[in-house]
């Protein structure tokens, strides 16, 4: 019976293979080569005057002539291949044969400008020294990875008490302060962006407030934004992120089994002792996939520098290759696979390490029972613990809404009169309005599509378990940690040379609809395979067996006893696929290059880029996102309950 | 050799009552058994031994030293857990070096330790395997060297066989006799199987809601319960609820429905007419031999299930139904329906204050 599903494998594993394996794929050769175009001559024209014309094109292009021509000659060598279009067509107009042939040369220059530097042999210990060779990308590189490395220690030292208070403890409320912890993932950071400026600039809402108190001289604002924006990038990404570490870190704490810390104290074990021992070594596979998940996202999200103007981190570097196609952006190429090695290496080191310490918790039924209440000071503790990081998450975003009903706001605190003005540009801009019709209709079909390759996967994962389906289950958790930027930049590259037959409407110059719903489709994939796997997991397989058992065929017993009893979760995997959707930056930035494509995310970026009213419409714009999402996620919270954390975990 | 003292200790859950005013004396080099159903307050009562609960009242010594107060780590009560609780992230030498890694002991001190412990619990040479990779019983025995192996002055084990198969269980049970006889150790054990209880318990302290309702000798809580509760709980027996009719020099006279019956009332003097229940052991009900013998009635035989060693016998005598227990010899003869005259010596119908 298993073969009879293997078309369907067959399938999936193809689409996986074009859209997910070879963009990454296709990026690799780009960087670690040099791609050439030369002009061969193959044949003179007849007539003289030809022959001058021809003689008199090779002068220009090859001012040391030759004794001989050997035919067929190379004239000259372009890096462009347009500008060796344009020679051979004239040598072809003079009447000669003339042909453009590509030259591939391997090398590693590119790569050593993408990292940056290079190591040089010394003669002492250590016998290598760091020498850069690209200042400047070699500072974007540092940044990138110390804004990944600071934001995951930011999170963990946020999360782990907030992980061990809610795993460890009983208070009133408990589910409540849990929902309120994931509030800030229904806060697109990058929009979030715009409130921080607002608050916290050199004339932002603080300083003034500090001006007024005499506590700040106004000649010498403080820049708390640091420079360049550095530390307001890293505060949005800490705000935004925590929730991801929390929720691994719960889920793993709640694996635990507490006998195991309670055996560690009677040996003699302090507090101390025992976390350093006991629970931090149990906790670390699902400390190091929340973490690797927020250092990927912190490392390669592009849309909050963006919004800062800061410039100086890989992901913006990459952006700004692609925005110039007349630039050879072999660099580009680099920088993406140096992107995509640090990603894969730790989601898979993550996965690894995962399966490799899935320890049989036991005595699961007493973790529940055993869980003390927590005393009243700790109560408050976490009480306040929560609401202020939570304040403080919501802040930035807070701002926006301000700034989106603003009508006069400089150098005040808070603005001087408010309008509803914006809120109905939104409306009426050509830009906005069609950057909501375009989002919902990109967003509706690449929704679509994962449900149906989301459940396929699901129940063949779940209920036809073999090395392939493992290998598509792999394959489509990837896109998780996957940054939206790769992603994009391989579309881009791979199929803009897809200008054969058929796949030419996949070319993205042409018209990036088609790959904008792919691209969104496959990035949230893993969220409708996972909340559909969940459901199935919960569903005896009994429960079909009865159905075929009288008779059911396969696929009614599909349609009337499998489908129905995971409906909600479908639901909520569905709506959570639309609403990141909606709110996918890097991608949509990539892709969408023309004002009629534009998705929200780009148009709200494109508003900010213009004078006067475009900080209020942007702002304006993404409120109407942020409500949106947060809608969808009511919705996907109330199908799904307790589940939905299981969303976010590597 | 440190003996444990618990005076009128109270744990409370919310509304719910874990453990009521518990007073007992544990002496030293004792292996005693806290032995009742779930939800009695008998695991609750030894984690306030071991710290990991603070009583809502009263106190707890070990020998004289208070410790009510003190943190689990500061105790040194070696515990055995019911789940084991063995790290899985260690090796068996790891998870047994444990404690001496705390106390911080020299490192060749500890591999001495650890070594002489795992042979005193049969398990040398599998110091570098990981717990899952061990059997049930296996992991019971690396649990006990992690206890033993730190010398503490008690060892409380919490439901130590529960998870595992019978006839390991029978292994185990010798096992931890075996231990209790090396080491000398004062241990406070856990459990709601009362035949672990008997087999192995040095005293029984037997606990019903909170309360402790009886402390004695295996043999003595057995055929001397202090009522129903424990009667039952102990083992099978034949309750017949009546009336005092007459006492008599340590016995009295109970009339019941199989009529009138010489009982016997341990560490209590009934006054006639007080109601009684009166417990009978289906194994001491005999057939009358010769025509003699006290408390005679006759009953019919409904049903017998032969068990094996036993078979257990279902009568009628009357209206009333009985068990008795008895050898496959003696019921071979027996068929349904067949009418057998019995007895019951005096000292075997407890009698016992009816609630």
């Amino acid at each position: 019976m298993r073969w009879r599903t293997l078309p369907i494998e067959l399938l999936l594993l193809a689409f996986l293979a074009i859209f997910l394996l070879y963009p990454l794929a296709y990026v690799i050769p780009g960087a670690a080569s040099d791609t050439e175009y030369e002009v061969h001559l193959l044949s003179f024209p007849e007539s003289a005057e030809g022959k001058a014309k021809v003689a008199a094109l090779l002068a220009k292009a090859a001012p040391s002539k030759p004794q001989a021509i050997q035919l067929p000659f190379t004239v000259q060598s372009f890096t462009v291949s347009r500008n060796a279009e344009v020679l051979a067509e004239q040598l072809r107009a003079a009447g000669a044969g003339a042909d453009v042939v590509t030259q591939r040369h391997w090398t590693g220059f590119y790569f050593r400008q993408a990292l940056g530097f290079e190591f040089a042999r010394t003669s002492s210990f250590p016998f290598f020294r760091v020498e850069p060779n690209a200042p400047f990308l070699w500072e974007c590189l540092r940044n990138s990875l110390l804004l990944g490395f600071l934001t995951t220690l930011a999170t963990t030292l946020l999360c782990l008490p907030l992980a061990r208070w809610l795993t460890r403890y009983r208070f009133p409320g408990r589910g409540l302060v849990a929902g309120l912890l994931l509030v800030p993932l229904l806060m697109p950071p990058f929009v979030g962006g715009i409130g921080l400026e607002r608050f916290l600039d050199r004339f932002g809402s603080l300083n003034l407030v500090l001006m007024k108190m005499g506590l700040l001289d106004p000649g010498k604002p403080i820049d708390w934004l640091g420079e360049g924006g550095f530390v307001g990038v890293l505060v949005m990404q800490v705000l935004h992120l925590y929730p991801i570490l929390y929720l691994n870190l719960a889920a793993a704490w709640a694996n635990i089994d507490p006998t195991l810390e309670d055996a560690a104290r009677n040996l003699g074990a302090s507090e101390g002792q025992v976390f350093r021992t006991i629970t931090f070594p149990l906790l670390l596979p699902g400390y190091f996939a929340g973490a690797s998940l927020v250092f990927v996202w912190a490392f390669t999200d592009l849309g909050t520098p963006l919004v800062f103007q800061y410039r100086a981190v890989i992901p913006v570097q990459i952006f700004d290759q692609v925005s110039d196609p007349q630039r050879t952006n072999s660099v580009a190429y680099a920088l993406v696979v140096v992107t995509l090695v640090v990603t894969a290496v730790l989601f898979y080191a993550a996965r690894w390490l995962v399966n490799r310490r899935a320890y049989i918790g036991g005595g699961k039924g007493a973790v529940a029972a055993a869980v003390p209440a927590a005393g009243k000071g700790r109560t408050w503790l976490i009480y306040t613990t929560v609401f202020v990081i939570t304040f403080l998450a919501v802040l930035p975003h807070l701002g926006v809404v301000l700034t989106a009903f603003a009508e006069r706001w400089s150098f005040s605190p808070l603005p001087q009169s408010y309008t509803t003005a914006y809120w109905h540009e939104v409306w009426s801009n050509r830009v906005s309005a069609l950057s909501i019709r375009n989002s919902v209709s990109y967003s509706l079909a690449s929704t679509l599509i994962d449900l149906v390759l989301g459940v396929t996967l699901a129940w063949l994962v779940t209920r036809r378990p073999s090395w392939l389906t493992g290998l598509l289950d792999g394959l489509a958790t990837l896109p998780l940690a996957l940054p939206g930027l790769v992603l994009a930049f391989g579309y881009l590259t791979c199929y803009s040379k897809w200008n054969f037959g058929p796949a030419a409407f996949l070319d993205p110059v042409q018209n990036p609809v088609p790959l904008l719903i792919i691209a969104y489709a496959v990035r949230r994939l893993p969220y409708v395979t996972r909340s559909a796997q969940a459901g199935l997991q919960q569903i005896a397989p009994v429960l079909e067996e009865a159905a075929e058992n009288l008779g059911a065929s396969r696929w009614r017993v599909v349609r009337t006893v499998t489908l129905p009893l995971i409906a909600a979760n479908l639901v909520a995997g569905a709506v959570l696929t639309f609403a990141f959707a909606v709110l996918e930056v890097s991608d949509s930035l990539m892709l969408a290059r023309e004002e009629k494509y534009f998705p929200i995310t780009r148009a709200i970026i494109g508003l900010l880029m213009r004078p006067d009213d475009g900080d209020q419409i942007a702002s304006a714009l993404a409120v109407f996102a942020m409500a949106l999402l947060g809608a969808s996620l009511l919705v996907a919270g109330l199908a799904l309950g307790r589940k939905m954390g299981e969303m976010f975990r590597a | 050799m440190t003996p444990i003292r618990i005076d009128n200790v109270t744990k409370r859950f919310g509304p719910t009552v874990a453990v009521d005013g518990v007073t007992l004396r544990i002496e030293a080099g004792e292996l005693f058994f806290l032995l009742g159903p779930s939800g009695c307050g008998k695991t609750t009562l030894l984690r306030i031994l071991a710290g990991f609960v603070a009583p809502d009242a009263g106190d707890v010594f070990f020998a004289d030293q208070r410790i009510t107060q003190l943190p689990p780590r500061a105790r040194d009560a070696g515990m055995v857990f019911q789940t084991y609780a063995l790290w899985p992230h260690m090796t068996v030498a790891k998870n047994v070096a444990f404690g001496l890694n705390v106390r911080k002991i020299k490192r060749d001190e500890i591999a001495r330790r650890v070594e002489r412990v795992l042979k005193l619990v049969r398990m040398e040479g599998y110091g570098e395997r990981r717990p899952n990779q061990l059997s049930g019983g296996q992991q019971q025995r690396v649990a006990l060297a992690r206890a033993l192996v730190i010398q503490p002055r008690v060892l409380l084990l919490d439901e130590p066989l529960s998870n595992l198969d019978a006839r390991l269980r029978d292994e185990m049970r010798e096992e931890i006799r075996r231990l209790h006889e090396e080491t000398g150790l004062t241990m406070v054990y856990v459990t709601h199987d009362q035949k672990e209880a008997l087999a192995l318990a040095g005293r029984i302290g037997v606990m019903e809601r909170g309360k402790l309702v009886q402390v004695g000798t295996p043999d003595g809580v057995y055929r001397h319960p202090a009522n129903r509760f424990v009667a039952g709980f102990l083992g099978d027996s034949n309750f017949l609820p009546g009336a005092v009719k007459s006492v008599a020099d340590g016995k009295c006279t109970v009339e019941t429905a199989l009529g009138m019956l010489t009982a016997t009332p341990f560490a209590w003097a009934p006054q006639p007419g007080r109601r009684v229940v009166c417990s009978i052991r289906p194994h001491d009900i005999l057939p009358a031999a010769d025509g003699t013998g006290a408390n005679r009635f006759s009953a019919k035989v409904q049903h017998v299930t032969f068990l094996g060693e036993v078979c257990h016998v279902r009568l009628t005598s009357g209206e009333t139904p009985l068990l008795l227990v008895g050898t496959p010899q003696q019921a071979a003869a027996w068929q349904p329906g067949a009418a057998l005259t019995l007895t019951i010596a005096p000292e075997n119908v407890v009698a016992l204050p009816e609630v």
